[in-house]
């Protein structure tokens, strides 16, 4: 089953007079546990795309289903549910709330879930902790990690509440390359033990390696999907 | 919930000083009201007492006639011995104190000084200090005997005139029959009463110096009566009745404190509706802090919003999420300001504030004396307390709402 379905998505933005076509007519799908990259310049589009599929804006034209989800005519209570039960995020510049330390920022998710007891759910936060690297440190404030540990922080977020879906924007951009591969290789064991779908965007080579599927944006448009053979 | 109040929680020790600053703000306003509402409530609960206790007693009896020109103390429309006995003893058949009194309109003076207008005041000293209280508030001399030839006066008077125990004051005024009578009394004793308009208008003398000196012949122009409760009921209806059982009742009228304090009631009506205005401008103070310190609060953490609601959490609960942490500053302003409102409060209970050097010369509405105290207000603390916390929690709702107006793409990759 896909994860993901997008049918003839549409989006424009209007900037003063003028508006700027920013997805064209994109058709595409994400299977279960694939493991996806989004490439191409700026401008042309991927942000765009991953905010659609994960429910943060909406198309002008066509459908998105999220694990069999219709997300057209979503209201906003009911797309913030489908975020917070079905779709996990990893950001660029890692956003994690200062104030938390690692395991509360990750503890958080799982609290605004509502479910499960408080004692289980320390039980998987810690777990979570633990599988990217942080144990023993998860008392620390984001202030106190290193770029890599905070992004390791925002990947444990973005699986603790076991989602169909990751969606990482740029996810290496604000780390070197070393701890840009640790942390792809990270995101990588997660998705074959997990079997979670993720899809990331980026410009960054070394992430187009790792990727099993590469899908190519150029002005909007679909221009190559390519999927590496096992 | 939980979550919400623990991270509302984190994120008032994000900027501690901020948050301090803007909770001392609202500790010191609601330390003000509560502050404020102690003494203004002691300054008119005293200033009810001291009605009856040195002007009105429960209620006073007089002619009607008398009734309508009371200002001017008329001194044609008099009661005579008889009435005078009659109406003491159905006062004191109801276990009430009586005490008659007459008021000559005067211009006092020493040592060729102007003459200065004053209330001479005939009162029987020990009817009158079962019924009054200016017995209690004698600075020097004495309180007169029932057969003394002297005067007591005010120590405002004494100010004025320059006079002290000893001296012979001049009294101008006019006998019962209105011929003019100047006379010369010996100052025997000085009171200063808490209440300004006894101690800036009245000199007493006894009614036996009266009846030698102004011919009142043992008639009085009022009898003020003082229940044993300080209630003015059931006393007043059984004056009432024993004054119609007598045959009193279509010469004589019967005036309570009340309405003969209307002016005074009236005044202290309108300054109740002060203390609301001053609870407007802490309200006013707290609204620019809290509103301020969220704005604040809402646009530098724009990008965290847009993560937060990105990671599902509805507008609902980021809303939410910044009221607790409002709430979280009125909690402590609050909580803050009752605690120093109460050490305000204590101190001007046990303590008081001397207004002499403002108040003395001035008439600021209240029958109190120039040191003001605190009652304790506990219901105001409480209000204080609940009204701060609402405040907050009511005004943050504005900067609230405008952390989810943003498209949360936009939150995200804002800068």
């Amino acid at each position: 089953m896909a994860t993901v379905v997008c049918r003839n998505i549409v989006k424009n933005y209007r900037i003063g007079a003028d508006i700027v076509r920013a997805l064209k007519d994109v058709n595409v799908s994400f299977e279960q546990g694939e493991f996806s990259a989004i490439v191409g310049p700026s401008g042309s589009g991927k942000s765009t795309l991953l905010n659609i599929i994960g429910c943060l804006d909406k198309p002008d034209q066509g459908e998105v289903k999220i694990n069999n989800i219709i997300i057209k005519d979503q209201t906003k209570k009911a797309l913030a549910d489908i975020r917070r039960d079905h779709i996990g995020f990893v950001f660029q510049t890692f956003n994690l709330i200062p104030v938390l330390t690692a395991f509360e920022n990750v503890n958080f998710v799982l609290s605004l879930k509502n479910s499960g007891s408080a004692a289980e759910n320390r039980g998987i936060t810690m777990k979570m902790l633990e599988e990217v690297g942080l144990k023993g440190l998860e008392h620390r404030k984001p202030l106190e990690l290193s770029g890599g540990q905070q992004q390791r922080v925002a990947i444990a977020r973005a699986l603790v509440k076991e989602p169909a879906l990751v969606l990482a924007d740029e996810p290496t951009a604000n780390l070197d390359s070393r701890t840009g591969e640790s942390i792809m290789e990270l995101m990588m064991k997660l998705n074959l033990n997990k079997r979670t779908t993720f899809i990331f965007s980026t410009h960054d080579k070394m992430v187009m390696e790792y990727a099993r599927r590469t899908i190519d944006l150029h002005d909007g448009m679909i221009t190559n999907d390519q999927r590496k053979k096992p | 919930m939980k979550n919400l109040i623990n991270l509302a929680v984190k994120n008032l020790t994000r900027h501690t000083k901020r948050t301090l600053i803007t909770g001392i703000a609202m500790a010191f306003g609601i330390a003000m009201l509560i502050w404020m509402d102690g003494m203004l409530r002691w300054a008119d609960n005293e200033s009810k007492r001291n009605l009856q206790r040195y002007e009105f007693g429960n209620f006073i009896i007089s002619t009607k006639e008398f009734k309508t020109d009371r200002k001017n103390y008329p001194l044609n429309f008099m009661m005579d011995k008889e009435t005078i006995r009659k109406v003491i003893e159905i006062a004191e058949g109801l276990g009430c104190s009586a005490s008659p009194r007459t008021g000559f309109i005067s211009l006092l003076s020493f040592n060729r000084g102007f003459g200065l207008p004053y209330v001479l005041m005939a009162m029987d000293p020990e009817k009158d200090s079962r019924v009054f209280s200016l017995k209690e508030n004698i600075l020097t001399g004495k309180y007169p005997d029932p057969e003394d030839t002297g005067v007591l006066i005010s120590s405002v008077c004494s100010r004025e005139l320059n006079a002290g125990i000893g001296d012979f004051i001049t009294i101008e005024t006019r006998t019962r029959y209105n011929t003019y009578q100047s006379i010369d009394i010996k100052v025997t004793g000085i009171f200063n009463a808490p209440d300004p308009v006894v101690n800036r208008n009245q000199v007493f003398i006894t009614r036996a110096l009266a009846d030698s000196q102004l011919q009142t012949e043992g008639t009085a122009s009022e009898i003020v009566v003082r229940s044993p409760s300080g209630e003015n009921e059931p006393f007043l209806s059984r004056m009432r009745q024993g004054l119609a059982s007598a045959g009193l009742e279509k010469d004589l009228v019967i005036e309570t404190w009340q309405d003969l304090g209307s002016d005074f009631l009236a005044i202290s009506q309108t300054k109740r509706g002060g203390s609301r205005i001053f609870m407007l401008l802490i309200f006013i103070i707290v609204a620019v802090g809290i509103i301020n310190t969220m704005l604040m609060a809402v646009f530098e953490r724009v990008r965290e919003i847009g993560m937060l609601r990105a990671l599902g959490m509805s507008d609902r609960e980021v809303i939410w999420s910044f009221i607790l942490e409002a709430a979280g500053i009125g909690f402590i302003g609050s909580f803050a300001g009752v605690l120093l409102g109460i050490g305000l409060d204590a101190y001007s209970v046990y303590v008081g504030l001397d207004f002499s050097s403002l108040f003395e010369d001035m008439d600021i509405g209240y029958r109190t004396g120039s040191v003001f105290y605190n009652e304790w207000n506990p219901d105001m603390m409480l209000l204080g307390f609940i009204f701060g916390i609402l405040c907050t929690v009511l005004v943050s709702i504005l900067p609230a709402r405008k952390a989810v107006k943003m498209e949360i793409t936009d939150s995200i990759r804002y800068i």
